[in-house]
This record gives structure tokens, C-alpha cells and sequence, in this order.
């Protein structure tokens, strides 16, 4: 039962803290409200940008339910009771209470309390009256609700208006999309263009022409235009080896008629350009000193009757045909000038032949130069096998001769083997003088040993089985006898060692064994 | 409520009394002081550990005097044998011839017992103190002797010499209300201990607070409520230190092997009592809590080989736990 006093403080501090507990829910409505409206403004950015804000009345529709969201979601925080202990903690820190409204609360929760605990609640009921709420949980609303508010605000006022530009803005997506097809389909028809001639100049003009196009300074079909324009002046320029090596093959079918051409007509059926050349300006420094008449005539049959389709080889015939219609002194020199450049361009064109099969020739060397490789990597392994059996060879035969050599040297009678006779009984070496030779047994038997390994070399392989057997019978072995350990296992090393006698009997042997002793010893010698 | 009032203003008088005439002979260490005044007016009992000659037993030896209790000083010894701590039978014969066992108590029937330097005994005799400082009683044979109230243990010990020393069993150790270590003096502090000690007068105290005035202290003490929020508070921070406990601090659950036990919070709520009453508060609030928590819970965090390997101070880990656990919010 408590006291009207009792009561009294208990209100007074139940009304602070109310108070305060309503200013820090206040707070966080605000705090709340501030986080919805950002999820609003996001949503409201999201919706337009996915082209769902287009329909007035999905546009109606979503902002009374997000709006009425957020509202039911502030209100229902607002309204959620919580207990007035956050209120006791905040005041206690606000004031520096050092937790006296806070153990005041607790102590007014209790069914019983003391006079201490009473003492306490009207002391921070005292505590209280002097505190202010609005001190204690000043109102904050939060910066971000401002800055929230206002870009709804915007979002929504452009959304509403829909100005021309932002529409635009919206179809940014589509241009982007457009322009990148476009220049995709340039930049693969430039990689084609590339790949069939690398004409730098051509490829310039079509990087132009691309550029060109994505300052939209041009149309795309425009553009195509010169691109494929651009593709046939490539194809046009390059250089037709094959119809180049017909027009020198009829050209010099053509010579062939003329027997002082015959060694240029010769040249140019084996397409050496470069003799055909140096011909063709020998003829040109005849021709400049006049000198030239059959040749020269035979020249121009020639040409007359070489169907040439190559463009300039075709441009200089006809002006040498045309030089030599005059033949005057003018036209000679003219003429001279014309075999001169027709030479350069022989040269040329044997140029751009040699080039073209330089990179099969390359790797027909590279092929040839691997094939060498393996074939003298091969030699080099079996002549080292070789080399390595010939000096085994020449270091028997090597001691061999010496030991002759020390034989001779000794003057024993029974060593007159010459120093190159060859292995005994061998009768026919060189050394011999040309008469026969019988040689006598070895006397030492180092030379002895030569000769059995020479005479090895010859024989079969000896099974040894058989030389011992044959040592044996001769009784000539001097293999010595050796302990060989007889394998055995665990098992039968185990049953080999194991006692024969039970361990019961062992006494009984044993007495049997020391009377037989006994008796030994005391029968008396025979 | 006034009579409450009046009883505060009463136990400052007390209090501040007995801190004036000790500080007549003792120079600084009011806090100290202040800690095993604490324990004495809170029924526990208090380890000063600290190197010597820093005024340990002069500490507990004058404050025997001021406050007029029967004070008994026990040294610690390797052979110090249980018998010599809580006494033993002895067979007494009556003038008829007829023989019996009487008891003759041991310097443990006291109010204020000084274990001077209570690590150099066995743990044998370390344990006789066990039943004294928990039950407040003295068991002999089959016979449980009551001991008078109130029984304070102070007992001492020096961290540094631990060669033929036996450290203090965890069980002995629990029963110490707080842990206080004794610092050097200050250089001020320094220069009035030797105007003090090197004179031919040296300092006189008188008794100020009688066996009574204590009780009545205690009461005082014990009669401050504690809010709940509070209570858990002092709580989490006793579980901070239990390693692989839902509540454990990462550096209990490095270093620390044994937690503080029960008793740990019970020193927490006793002692932040004492600190409300001191702060004139009639509650406990979570800063008394923290004033008196590293005495409190110092000495009861078992550590673990890694803590120990690494020298880590118990005082470090309390720091850390009680920056980490926050108060109650709501």
C-alpha cells in the first residue's frame, strides 16, 4: 500500500518519463519517415527508368500505396509501445543521473519496496520535476528527410511535366543501342578490308569514313558507298602473279622465233627477270649506238604479236611499238629509254616473284634443315657407339702390342713375334718378311692372357658351369670353399633351433646322460 | 525516510573518522583504505598483495587500532600447522582425577586476523582458513566453534619472492571479497612517510568505532537496494570473463581458463553498495559497479597456459571486458 506521497512521486516520475518517451518516439517517426521517403524516391527513379511509370493510372495507383505505406509504417512505430526505461536511460544520461531514474523505474515496478527504495524514487521524483523534456529528447529531424523530400519533390515534377529532353534522356538507351550496331558492322567490314589488302592508304580512308560517320557528319549509307569502293580499289591493286607469269611465258614464246633473242626469249621462259634485264639493256646500249637492226626487228614482231595483259608491261609495249614505227635518231634514243624501263620493270616484277616464293622456300629450308638435324643427331649417336667399340678395340690391341713389344725387347729366344705380326698363329703377318712364320708358345703370361682374350673374342661364350666342371676334373680349381647360409624363414629358422627334449625330460637325460658319465669313468680301461 | 537519511549521514561520520585517524600513521592509500574498509563493512575479507615495506602490515595493524577489535597477527610459515591456526584439545584433568579434552582456541578467535605473508605456508594450512572465512566458524573434531562477529581476515602475500612459496589454491582465493594491490607511494607521499617514521614521536591512533558501530555499518551497508538493470549489469560483467559462454569476451576466451565465479558478482554488488553509500547514493548504480570491479573480480579469473605464457595481467582483460559490456539501454 502506498502512500499519497508514495503515489505522488510515483506520477511525477512516470509523467517525465512519458513525456520523454514520446519526444524520442517523435524522433524516431521522423527518423522513419526519413528512411521511407528514400525508399519512395528510389522506387519513384526505378519505376521510370523501367518505363512503368508510363500509365496514368498505374502511376496513381503506385503512389497512394507507397505513400500509404510509409504512413502506416511511420505511425505504427510511433504507436508501438515500448517500455519507459529507454526514457530513464536517456534522461539519466542527459542529466547525468548516474542511473537514479533508472533504478527509480525498476524499484516502482516492484510489489514491495523498501524505505530505501522509497527514499530513492523521491529523490528522482525531485530529480525529475527540475528536468525538461525538451531538453532531455530535444525534437531532430534529420538532415536526410530534407534531402529526401526535395528530390521527390523534383523526380516527381519531372516525372509529371515529362519535358522533351528528358524524353530524349529516356531513349538514350535505344540511340546507344542503334549507333552500336552500326559501328559493329563497320568495324567487322574494316577488319575485312584489312584482311584483303594492307593498303594503309585505303584503310585510312575507310577509319575517315568511320569517323566520319560516328560525328554523323555523313550518312551510314553514304559511308557503305565508299567503303565498298574503297574494297574494289583494293582488290584492283594486287598484283596477279599468275597472269604476270602467262605474259612473260607468250612473250617469250613470241622471241623464240628470232635467233639473236633466242638467249632473252630463254630468260624470260624461265622467268629469271633479272637476265632478261640485263639483256634488255645490252639491247638498249646497241640500240643507242645503232647498232641494232635484226634484233631490234625481231623485238618488234615480238612485241606485236605478245598478247599482254598486264597494265604497265602492256603501256611500255605500245610505246615502243609507236617509238619504233619512226626509227628515227630521236625515236631510237626514245626507244633505248623504254627498253631500259622495261628492263627496270622485269626486275621488278622478278622481285615481287622471288618475295612471294621466298616464305616457301623458308620453310622448305626450315623442313629441310629439321630433317638434317635429326638425320646428324642419329649419325652422332652411332658414331659415338662406334667410337666407343673402336677404342676398346685399340686398347686390346694396344696392350697386345706392347707385351710384344717387352717380349722382343727381352730377347727371349721363344718371343720372336714381330711387333705387328697379328695374334699367334697367325702366319701370315706382315712382319714375317713375306716367308712363313711359326710362332712359339708365350713365354710370360701377360702375353699369355693377350692371346686368350684375342682368341676369346672368336669363341663362344664359355658356360662357366662347364669351366668349373672341367677345373674340377682337372683338379685345377682354386675356387675356395665358403659358409653359405641356407635361407630360412622365421618358421623354419624357429623349428630348426627348436629343443627336441620336452623340458619335463630334460632331468631325466640329463641323469641318464651323467650315469653313462659315471660309468665311463669308472669302468676301468680296457 | 529521514531516519534513513540520518543513518547515512551517520556511517560518512564513521566512515571519514576511521579514515582520518588511519591516515594519521598512513600516508596516502586512502584508497586502499577505503577498499578494506569495504570488505570489513561488507562481511568479506581482503588480500593485499604488494611488495615489501609498502606499509602492508602497518596498514591492517593500524587499523586494528582505530577501530578497537580484538586483533590477532599470525606469520605465515612453511611449518605453520593447522592446530597453530584454529588451536587443539587439550587433555585437561579435573581436581576429582577425572581427565577430559578441552579446547584451546588458536589466534583465528578474533575479529581481526592478519595472515602475514599467507602464501609461505602449506596449502594444508592455508585450508584451515577456509571454513573461518566462509562459514565464520571452526570445526575440531566433532565439535563447530562459532566465531565471533566481526571476523575480518587480512591477509597479505608478496608477488616477487615465490621461491618456497605456495600459491594460494582457487578456492582460498574466491573467498577474498577484493584483491588489492599496494603501489609505491608518490614522491610527496614518500616525504611524509619519512618525516613520519624518522622522528623520535611517531604517530599515536586511538580508537574511533567499536565492534558495534561496525555492525551497524554493515547494516547500513547492506540495506542499499540495487535495480535490476544494474544487478544484470554487474552480471554480464561476471560472465564476460567465462570463456565459451554465450556472454564471453574474445580475450576470456584466449586467456582466461576459469571465470569468475558466483561470488565474483556477489563482490560486485556488495562492494558497489559500499561505493553508492560512500558517493551518498541510496542505490547502486552501474558506475559503483565498475569502481569496484577490477578489486572484485581481479583475482578470481583463472588463466589459461597462453595467458600465462604471454604474462598477461588480469587487470588487462577486466579493462577490456568492461569497456566492451554496455550498460542496460532500456
Amino acid at each position: 500500500m502506498h502512500s499519497e506521497h508514495d503515489t505522488k512521486n510515483r506520477d511525477r516520475i512516470l509523467d517525465f518519463l512519458g513525456s520523454v518517451d514520446r519526444r524520442l518516439r517523435r524522433n524516431d517517426a521522423l527518423t522513419h519517415l526519413t528512411q521511407g521517403s528514400w525508399g519512395f524516391v528510389s522506387a519513384l527513379l526505378f519505376l521510370k527508368l523501367t518505363g512503368l511509370w508510363s500509365s496514368t493510372t498505374a502511376r496513381t495507383v503506385l503512389l497512394v500505396l507507397a505513400a500509404a505505406g510509409i504512413a502506416a509504417w511511420v505511425v505504427w512505430n510511433y504507436l508501438k509501445r515500448r517500455s519507459l526505461s529507454r526514457s530513464a536511460v536517456v534522461a539519466d544520461r542527459g542529466a547525468d543521473l548516474k542511473d537514479a531514474l533508472k533504478s527509480a523505474l525498476a524499484f516502482l515496478g516492484l510489489e514491495k519496496t523498501s524505505e530505501w527504495m522509497e527514499l530513492q524514487i523521491a529523490r528522482s521524483a525531485d530529480a525529475a520535476s527540475e528536468l525538461s523534456p525538451a531538453e532531455m529528447a530535444p525534437t531532430v529531424v534529420p538532415t536526410n528527410l530534407y534531402y529526401a523530400s526535395g528530390i521527390g519533390v523534383v523526380l516527381f515534377t519531372l516525372f509529371s511535366w515529362n519535358p522533351g529532353w528528358f524524353q530524349e534522356l529516356q531513349n538514350v538507351d535505344y540511340f546507344s543501342a542503334t549507333l552500336g550496331q552500326e559501328e559493329e558492322a563497320l568495324e567487322e567490314l574494316l577488319d575485312q578490308a584489312e584482311a584483303l589488302a594492307p593498303e594503309e592508304e585505303k584503310l585510312e580512308e575507310l577509319s575517315e569514313a568511320l569517323d566520319r560517320l560516328r560525328r554523323r557528319d555523313i550518312e551510314l549509307s553514304q559511308s557503305l558507298q565508299e567503303l565498298s569502293e574503297a574494297q574494289e580499289a583494293l582488290a584492283a591493286s594486287q598484283v596477279d602473279m599468275e597472269r604476270l607469269s602467262m605474259d612473260l611465258e607468250e612473250l617469250a614464246a613470241q622471241l623464240e622465233s628470232s635467233a639473236a633473242l633466242a638467249d632473252l626469249a630463254e630468260a624470260l621462259k624461265n622467268q629469271n627477270t633479272e637476265e632478261a634485264a640485263k639483256l634488255l639493256r645490252e639491247l638498249a646500249e646497241r640500240l643507242a649506238n645503232a647498232e641494232t637492226s635484226e634484233e631490234l626487228q625481231a623485238l618488234l614482231e615480238a612485241l606485236q604479236g605478245a598478247n599482254v595483259q598486264n597494265q604497265e608491261l602492256a603501256e611500255m609495249m605500245e610505246n615502243l611499238q609507236q617509238a619504233a614505227g619512226d626509227l628515227s635518231p630521236e625515236d631510237l634514243a626514245k626507244m633505248a629509254q623504254s627498253l631500259e624501263a622495261m628492263a627496270e620493270q622485269l626486275e621488278k616484277m622478278g622481285q615481287q616473284m622471288a618475295q612471294q616464293d621466298a616464305d616457301q622456300m623458308g620453310q622448305e629450308m626450315q623442313q629441310l634443315q629439321a630433317s638434317m638435324g635429326q638425320q646428324q643427331a642419329g649419325e652422332q649417336q652411332s658414331g659415338q657407339q662406334q667410337e666407343a667399340s673402336g677404342q676398346a678395340m685399340q686398347s686390346a690391341q694396344g696392350m697386345m702390342s706392347n707385351q710384344m713389344q717387352m717380349a722382343q725387347m727381352q730377347g727371349d729366344p721363344g718371343s720372336a713375334v714381330p711387333v705387328d705380326a697379328g695374334p699367334a698363329g697367325d702366319t701370315t703377318g706382315p712382319g714375317g718378311g713375306g716367308d712363313e712364320q711359326v710362332f712359339g708358345e708365350a713365354t710370360s703370361l701377360e702375353v699369355q692372357l693377350a692371346l686368350e682374350m684375342l682368341a676369346k673374342e672368336d669363341q663362344e661364350e664359355p658356360i662357366p658351369e662347364e669351366i668349373f666342371e672341367r677345373l674340377s676334373r682337372e683338379e685345377k680349381s682354386t675356387l675356395n670353399y665358403e659358409v653359405i647360409q641356407q635361407r630360412s624363414d622365421y618358421a623354419e629358422e624357429s623349428a630348426m633351433e627348436r629343443e627336441g627334449v620336452p623340458w619335463q625330460y630334460r632331468s631325466l637325460v640329463k641323469r641318464y646322460f651323467l650315469s653313462i658319465l659315471t660309468q665311463t669313468e669308472t669302468s676301468p680301461d680296457p | 525516510m529521514i531516519a534513513i537519511e540520518k543513518e547515512i549521514g551517520l556511517f560518512h561520520k564513521r566512515y571519514n573518522a576511521v579514515q582520518d585517524e588511519i591516515g594519521k600513521v598512513i600516508v596516502g592509500n586512502r584508497e586502499v583504505i577505503g577498499s578494506i574498509l569495504s570488505c570489513l563493512l561488507t562481511r568479506g575479507h581482503v588480500l593485499l598483495e604488494g611488495i615489501p615495506g609498502l606499509g602492508k602490515t602497518l596498514i591492517v595493524q593500524t587499523l586494528s587500532d582505530v577501530l578497537n577489535l580484538d586483533f590477532n597477527r599470525i606469520q605465515f610459515t612453511p611449518d605453520l600447522m593447522p592446530g597453530d591456526l584454529i588451536g587443539t584439545n587439550v587433555l585437561r584433568e579435573t581436581e576429582d582425577g577425572e581427565k577430559y579434552l578441552d579446547f584451546q582456541p588458536g589466534p583465528i578467535f578474533c575479529n581481526l586476523m592478519l595472515a602475514d605473508e599467507v602464501n609461505r605456508a602449506t596449502p594444508k594450512s592455508q585450508s584451515a582458513l577456509l571454513e573461518a572465512m566462509q562459514e565464520k566458524s571452526v570445526s575440531v573434531g566433532n565439535i563447530t566453534h562459532k566465531l565471533d562477529e566481526p571476523f575480518f581476515v587480512m591477509a597479505t602475500q608478496n608477488p616477487i619472492e615465490l621461491e618456497g612459496t605456495y600459491p594460494l589454491p582457487e578456492a582460498q582465493m574466491d573467498r577474498f571479497l577484493f584483491k588489492i594491490k599496494i603501489e609505491y607511494p608518490s614522491s610527496d607521499e614518500m616525504h611524509k612517510i619519512m618525516d613520519r617514521t624518522t622522528q623520535v614521536d611517531a604517530p599515536q591512533v586511538k580508537p574511533v568505532l567499536e565492534k558495534g558501530e561496525v555492525l551497524q555499518m554493515r547494516e547500513t551497508v547492506l540495506s542499499v537496494p540495487i535495480a535490476r538493470p544494474v544487478q544484470d549489469y554487474a552480471i554480464r560483467l561476471t560472465l564476460g570473463t567465462h570463456p565459451n559462454a554465450p556472454q564471453s569476451h574474445p580475450l576470456s576466451n584466449k586467456y582466461v581458463r576459469f571465470g569468475a565465479s558466483p561470488r565474483g558478482t556477489q563482490a560486485l554488488v556488495l562492494g558497489g553498495k559500499m561505493q553508492a553509500l560512500l558517493n551518498d547514493r541510496v542505490y547502486v548504480s552501474c558506475e559503483d559497479i565498475r569502481a569496484v570491479a577490477y578489486p572484485a573480480l581481479r583475482h578470481r579469473l583463472l588463466l589459461n597456459f597462453e595467458g600465462e605464457a604471454e604474462h598477461i595481467d588480469t587487470d588487462d582483460i577486466l579493462k577490456e571486458i568492461i569497456k566492451d559490456v554496455s550498460e542496460p539501454s532500456e
